[in-house]
C-alpha cells in the first residue's frame, strides 16, 4: 500500500461501524447499548470527513455534517441517558433483557 | 169429486212417510244438539217440549198418521181407478181394459188416462255430451192394478203394525232401559230409550217401500231397492249392543249386497243395449231389439238373470237365504213388516214388473231356484225351536212358493199369493209378538206351552193365520196356494222332464202344514213345560191385539169373490180379477212367450191340484197332531232315530258353516296375508329404508366431523402453528431486534450493491 | 512507506482495536475506558484527514461531553458491585457472523477509485483550513461559501448554476435543538420517587 487513499479511511469507519452495531446487539447494559451508539455515529463521522477530503465535490460539506452530526450525538446522548435513568428507576436494573414487555 | 191427475194421490200416499221421516229427524236432531243445554237457559224448554230425557209419545203418533194417511190416500186413489178401470164383466177380455194405453173399453178417454195415472220429473240426464245416446234419469210413477193392490196391502198392514208397535216398543219409552242380552263389566248394559227412533226408521222404510212400487223405471227402483236395504239393517241391528243383532245386520246387508251386484250388472246391460230404465219404454224396445240383432240373446239372459239376482238376495232365496232367520234379531214388528210382508215382497214384486224381460231360459233358473228354496227351508223349519224362527223360515218357504209360480208362467198365482201371503204372515208375526211379549221376551218354544187359556185372543188369531197358510178352503191362503199349485201342475203336464216343478211345491205344502201345526200345538197347547214362564203369561195390552184381530179378519176374506167358494171368481185374484187386469199379456204375445198350451193345461188340473194340495195339507196337519196334540208319537224319540237327519237340519243344512269356511275365512286369511304383508315386507322394507338411511347419515356424519370439520381445523393449525412458529421471534429483546435490523440492513445494502447498483451510480 | 502511511496505520489500528475492545469487554466501566480511546483515536483520524476544526469539536465534544455523560450514566445505575451480565455463547457466534457480515456487505460496496476522478487528495483542497472556512460559513460570509451541487434538478441542456449556500440557518436550527435537547433530558431525569428503593 502506497498510498492512504479513500478506501482506507472508509474500512475504518466501516469497523467503527460494525463494532458499534454488533455492541448495540450485543450488550446487556444499557449504557453498553449507548456506547454502541457512540460508536456508530463516529464511524459515520469518519466516513463523512474522508469524503470530504478525498472527493473533489464535497468539499467542506462533509465535515459541516460531521459537525452536525456531533452536536445531534450529544443531544441524543443526553436524551438516551435520561431514558436509560428512567428505566433503571422502574425497573431497578439496567439489563435491557429485564424489558421484555414486547415479547409475543 | 173429479180429479185431474188421481195419480199424484198415490205420489202423495207416498211422501207422507217421508214427510214424517223429515219431521222426526228435525225434532230428534234438534233434542240432541239441545241436550247439553237441558238445566237451564233458553233451549232446556224446548228441550222438554220434545221430550226432555225420555223419548216422547208424540213420535209414534205422527209415524202412525203419516202412514194411516198414506191408507186413506191409497184407498180414495183405488176408488178413483176402479172408476178409470172397472173391472171387466166375465164376457169381456180380461187385459184391455187394465192397461192405460188403451183396449176397445177405455179407448175414448186412452189419452187423457195415461195422463191421469202416470207422470214423470226429469230428473237428470246422462251422457248429454251426444244427445242421440244419452239416457234421461226421471222420478216417475205409474198406476195400474198391481201397483193398487200392492199400495193398499203395504199401507194397510204396516198402519196396523205401527199401531202394533207402539204396545210392543212401549219400553223403549224409558229414560233408561236395561238389556238383558248385552253385558258389561258392571252387568246388564243400561243405555237410553229408543222410542223415537224406531218410529223414525220405520217411516223411512214406509217411503222407500212406498216408492219402490210407485217407480215408473228401473232406476227409481234400485234407488228405492237400497233405501229398504239400508233401512232393514237399521232396523235389525236396533238393538245395536248385542253382538248377534250387529252380526245380523252386517249379515243382511252383504247378502243384499252380492243380489245387488247383479242388479247393477242387468241395470247396465239394460241400459246399454237399450238406452232406456222406463219400463213401458223397455217393453216397447224389446221385441224390435230382439228381431234385428242390436241386443243379443245372450245379453238379454245375463240381463234377466242379474235382475233376477238382486230379487234372489232381497227375497231371500237360495242361495242368498241365510240372512232372513238371522235378521229375527230385530224387533218383532220390524219382522212382521220389513221381513215378512213387505221388502222381501219387493223381490217378487220386481220380478213380476219386469216379467217379459226374462227369457225362457231365465224364467226356468226362476223356477228352479224358487223350488229348492221352498223345500229347503220347509225342511229347516221342522226342526227350529225359537218361534220366530219357525216363521222366518216359513216366509222363504212361502217366497220360494212365489218364485216358482212366477217362473212357470203363473204370473197372477205368484203375485196373487204374494198379497195374501203379506197379511197372514203380519198377523202370524204379529201373534207371535204378542207371545212373546206376553211370555216376557220368551222366544223359545221348549219353554211354552198350554197358553190357550191365558192368551186367548192372541191363540184364536194364530190359529186363523195357521189355516190360512195351509190353505184352509175359504181362507185367503187357499186361493193363492191352489191356483200356484194349478200352474204347477199345468207346467208338469205340458214339460214333463220338469217334475219336480210339481212334486217339490205338493211335498212342501204338507210339510208346510206339518210345521205351522206343530208351531201351535208347542205354543199353546198341552201342558206348560215351564211353570215360571207359564206363571207370568198374560195377554197383551189392546194395542196389540186389536191389529191381531183386524189382520185375522182380512187374512181370510181378502181372496173372497163372488161366489166365495171358487177361486176363478176372487176379486183379487181371480179370473177378471185386479191382478189380471196389469198382466202383461200383451208384451208377452209381442215376445212370443205366452205360451197358450200352458194356459189351457193349467185350466184343465185345476181340480186334481186342488184335490192333491188337500191330501198333503191333511196329511200334515195329521202328522203335527199325531206329535204335539194327541202326543201318541213322541217327537224326542223321532229325534233320536232320525238324529243325522236332524243334525243337518238344525244346523240349517250348514249353509253358515259352508259360507264361512268358503267365503268368510278365505277373506280372514286374505286379509291377514295382506296384514303381514303390509308389517313384514312393506313396513319392513320402510324400517330398512330407514336403518340404511340412518346408517347413511351416520357414515356422514363421521365424514363430516373428521374430514371435512379435520380439515377446517387443519387449516387452522397450520396457521396457528405459523403464528406460533413466527411469535419466537418477537423475543422482547432489544437486542435480538437490532440484530434483525443489521440483518435487514445488510439485506438492503446488498440488494442495492448488487442488483440495483444504486451505490455505484455517481452525481 | 511514508510518514502518513505509518501515522495512519497506528491511529487507524488503536481505533479500531479499541473499537472491539468495547465490544468485547464484559464489564461497563472498561467499556467506557475503550469507548475514551475509540473517541480519542477518530479524532486523531479527524486531524489526519485536514479536518482540526472538527477533530476539536470532537474531543471537546465527544470525549470531554459524552464520554463523561456516560460515566455519569455508569455511576448512577451502579449496583453494587458491578456486575457483569454475561451474553450467551451461541450469541457471540451469531453475532461474529452477521457483524463480519455486515462488514463484508459494506467493505464491498465500497466505490472504487474510479469513482470519483482521483484517489488522492485533490490539491486544490490543501488550501483546507477548514476551521477559518468553516466559521465563515457558518457566518454566511459569501466568499467563503462553497458551491454546492444542487441534485434533484431535472437534467436540461443548460447548465445550473451552482449555487451558493449558506449553513447559518442550520447552524440556528441546532442551537435550538440543543436547548430543546436539555430541557427535554431534565424532564426525562427528573428526580422522582424511586420504586421499591435500591437493590
Amino acid at each position: 500500500m502506497s498510498e492512504v487513499s479513500l478506501d482506507h479511511y472508509l474500512v475504518l469507519g466501516a469497523v467503527l461501524f460494525v463494532c458499534g452495531a454488533l455492541c448495540m446487539a450485543m450488550k446487556r447494559n444499557a449504557i453498553g447499548v449507548l456506547m454502541g451508539v457512540e460508536l456508530v455515529l463516529n464511524g459515520a463521522n469518519i466516513n463523512f470527513v474522508a469524503f470530504a477530503r478525498y472527493n473533489p465535490v464535497f468539499r467542506l460539506e462533509g465535515q459541516v455534517f460531521a459537525l452536525f452530526v456531533i452536536v445531534m450525538a450529544a443531544a441524543e446522548a443526553a436524551i438516551a441517558l435520561a431514558i436509560v435513568l428512567n428505566f433503571y428507576n422502574n425497573h431497578m436494573t439496567v439489563d435491557v433483557d429485564t424489558a421484555e414487555e414486547l415479547k409475543g | 169429486m173429479h180429479l185431474e191427475n188421481p195419480g199424484l194421490l198415490y205420489v202423495a200416499a207416498t211422501l207422507a212417510p217421508l214427510a214424517s221421516f223429515l219431521l222426526l229427524l228435525l225434532a230428534g236432531g234438534l233434542r240432541l244438539a239441545l241436550r247439553k243445554n237441558r238445566e237451564a237457559g233458553a233451549g232446556a224448554a224446548l228441550y222438554q217440549m220434545l221430550g226432555g230425557d225420555r223419548p216422547h209419545r208424540a213420535a209414534a203418533f205422527i209415524a202412525t198418521g203419516a202412514i194411516a194417511l198414506s191408507f186413506v190416500l191409497s184407498l180414495v186413489g183405488f176408488v178413483y181407478f176402479l172408476q178409470d178401470h172397472p173391472l171387466p164383466a166375465h164376457t169381456e177380455t180380461p187385459h184391455a181394459a187394465g192397461h192405460p194405453e188403451g183396449g176397445p173399453a177405455a179407448e175414448a178417454s186412452s189419452g187423457s188416462t195415461a195422463d191421469r195415472w202416470a207422470g214423470s220429473v226429469r230428473w237428470a240426464e246422462i251422457g248429454r255430451f251426444n244427445s242421440s245416446k244419452s239416457t234421461v234419469l226421471a222420478l216417475g210413477y205409474r198406476i195400474d192394478s198391481l201397483s193398487t193392490v200392492m199400495f193398499l196391502m203395504v199401507t194397510f198392514v204396516a198402519t196396523f203394525i205401527h199401531i202394533f208397535s207402539i204396545g210392543y216398543m212401549s219400553e223403549e219409552l224409558a229414560p233408561v232401559v236395561e238389556d238383558h242380552q248385552v253385558h258389561t263389566e258392571e252387568g246388564h248394559l243400561h243405555r237410553r230409550g229408543r222410542f223415537g227412533r224406531f218410529f223414525l226408521y220405520l217411516s223411512l222404510f214406509c217411503f222407500s217401500m212406498l216408492n219402490l212400487i210407485l217407480a215408473d223405471n228401473l232406476f227409481q227402483v234400485f234407488l228405492s231397492w237400497e233405501l229398504v236395504g239400508i233401512c232393514s239393517y237399521l232396523l235389525i241391528g236396533f238393538y245395536y249392543e248385542r253382538r248377534s243383532a250387529s252380526n245380523a245386520a252386517n249379515k243382511a246387508f252383504i247378502t243384499n249386497r252380492v243380489g245387488d251386484a247383479g242388479f247393477i250388472i242387468g241395470l247396465l246391460i239394460l241400459w246399454t243395449y237399450l238406452g232406456t230404465f222406463n219400463f213401458q219404454e223397455l217393453f216397447h224396445k224389446l221385441p224390435q231389439a230382439l228381431q234385428d240383432g242390436s241386443l243379443p240373446k245372450w245379453a238379454l239372459i245375463v240381463a234377466g238373470l242379474g235382475i233376477f239376482l238382486g230379487c234372489v238376495g232381497k227375497s231371500a232365496q237360495f242361495p242368498l237365504h241365510v240372512w232372513l232367520p238371522d235378521a229375527m234379531e230385530g224387533p218383532t214388528p220390524v219382522s212382521a213388516l220389513i221381513h215378512a210382508a213387505t221388502m222381501v215382497a219387493a223381490g217378487v214384486y220386481l220380478v213380476g214388473r219386469v216379467y217379459p224381460l226374462f227369457t225362457e231360459e231365465a224364467r226356468l233358473a226362476i223356477a228352479y231356484t224358487g223350488g229348492i228354496t221352498l223345500f229347503l227351508a220347509a225342511t229347516v223349519a221342522l226342526v227350529m225351536t225359537d218361534i220366530k224362527k219357525v216363521l222366518a223360515y216359513s216366509t222363504v218357504s212361502q217366497l220360494g212358493y212365489m218364485m216358482l209360480a212366477l217362473g212357470i208362467g203363473g204370473w197372477v198365482a205368484g203375485l196373487f199369493h204374494l198379497i195374501t201371503h203379506a197379511f197372514f204372515k203380519a198377523l202370524l208375526f204379529l201373534g207371535s209378538g204378542s207371545v212373546i211379549y206376553g211370555c216376557h221376551h220368551e222366544q223359545e218354544m221348549t219353554r211354552m206351552g198350554g197358553l190357550y187359556p191365558k192368551m186367548k185372543i192372541t191363540a184364536i188369531t194364530m190359529l186363523v193365520g195357521v189355516l190360512t197358510i195351509m190353505g184352509f178352503p175359504l181362507f185367503s191362503g187357499w186361493y193363492s196356494k191352489d191356483m200356484i199349485l194349478a200352474q204347477a201342475l199345468g207346467y208338469f203336464l205340458v214339460h214333463r222332464q220338469h217334475f219336480l216343478l210339481f212334486a217339490l211345491p205338493l211335498f212342501t205344502a204338507g210339510l208346510t202344514a206339518f210345521y205351522m201345526f206343530r208351531m201351535w200345538f208347542m205354543t199353546f197347547t198341552g201342558p206348560p213345560r215351564d211353570e215360571h214362564v207359564h206363571e207370568h203369561a198374560h195377554e197383551s195390552p189392546r194395542w196389540m191385539t186389536v191389529p191381531l184381530i183386524v189382520l185375522a179378519v182380512f187374512s181370510v176374506c181378502v181372496s173372497w169373490g163372488s161366489p166365495v167358494w171358487s177361486a176363478e171368481s176372487s176379486y183379487l185374484g181371480g179370473h177378471h180379477g185386479l191382478l189380471e187386469m196389469s198382466e202383461p199379456a200383451d208384451e208377452l204375445k209381442n215376445l212370443k212367450m205366452m205360451d197358450e198350451a200352458l194356459n189351457s193345461a193349467v185350466h184343465d188340473s185345476h181340480t186334481l191340484a186342488e184335490v192333491l194340495a188337500y191330501v198333503a195339507g191333511g196329511l200334515g196337519v195329521l202328522f203335527a197332531a199325531l206329535f204335539y196334540y194327541w202326543r201318541v208319537l213322541n217327537p224326542a224319540d223321532a229325534k233320536l232315530q232320525f238324529a243325522g237327519v236332524h243334525r243337518f237340519l238344525w244346523h240349517k243344512w250348514y249353509f253358515d258353516e259352508l259360507y264361512s269356511a268358503v267365503l268368510v275365512r278365505p277373506s280372514l286369511q286374505a286379509a291377514h296375508w295382506c296384514r303381514n304383508f303390509d308389517t313384514y315386507i312393506i313396513d319392513g322394507f320402510i324400517n330398512r329404508a330407514a336403518w340404511a338411511t340412518t346408517m347413511l347419515s351416520r357414515w356422514d356424519g363421521i365424514f363430516d366431523l373428521a374430514i371435512v370439520d379435520g380439515l377446517v381445523n387443519l387449516t387452522g393449525r397450520i396457521i396457528f402453528a405459523c403464528g406460533a412458529w413466527l411469535r419466537r421471534f418477537q423475543t422482547g429483546y432489544i437486542r435480538s431486534y437490532v440484530l434483525f435490523l443489521v440483518l435487514a440492513a445488510i439485506g438492503i445494502f446488498f440488494a442495492l450493491t448488487y442488483f440495483l447498483n444504486l451505490a455505484a451510480a455517481g452525481p | 512507506m511514508s510518514q502518513a502511511t505509518i501515522l495512519f496505520l497506528i491511529i487507524a489500528a488503536f481505533t479500531g482495536l479499541s473499537a472491539i475492545a468495547v465490544l468485547v469487554s464484559q464489564n461497563i466501566v472498561r467499556s467506557a475506558v475503550w469507548l475514551l480511546f475509540t473517541l480519542a483515536g477518530t479524532s486523531g483520524v479527524f486531524f489526519l484527514l485536514g479536518a482540526d476544526f472538527v477533530a476539536a469539536t470532537q474531543l471537546l465534544i465527544y470525549v470531554g461531553g459524552i464520554l463523561v455523560l456516560v460515566v455519569f450514566g455508569v455511576m448512577l445505575t451502579a449496583q453494587g458491585p458491578f456486575i457483569t451480565m454475561k451474553v450467551g455463547a451461541a450469541e457471540w457466534v451469531i453475532a461474529s457472523v452477521v457483524g463480519l457480515l455486515l462488514l463484508g456487505v459494506l467493505v464491498m460496496s465500497m466505490p472504487g477509485p474510479e469513482a470519483f476522478g482521483s484517489s488522492e487528495a485533490a490539491p486544490a483542497n490543501a488550501r483546507v483550513s477548514s476551521s477559518t472556512q468553516l466559521g465563515e460559513t457558518f457566518l454566511g460570509l459569501p466568499g467563503a461559501m462553497p458551491e454546492a451541487n444542487v441534485s434533484g434538478l431535472p437534467k436540461t441542456a443548460t447548465a445550473v448554476p451552482r449555487t451558493r449556500v449558506a449553513y447559518l440557518l442550520p447552524f440556528e436550527i441546532v442551537s435550538v435543538h440543543l436547548l430543546v435537547v436539555l430541557i427535554g433530558a431534565a424532564y426525562l431525569a427528573r428526580a422522582k420517587r424511586r420504586k421499591g428503593g435500591l437493590p
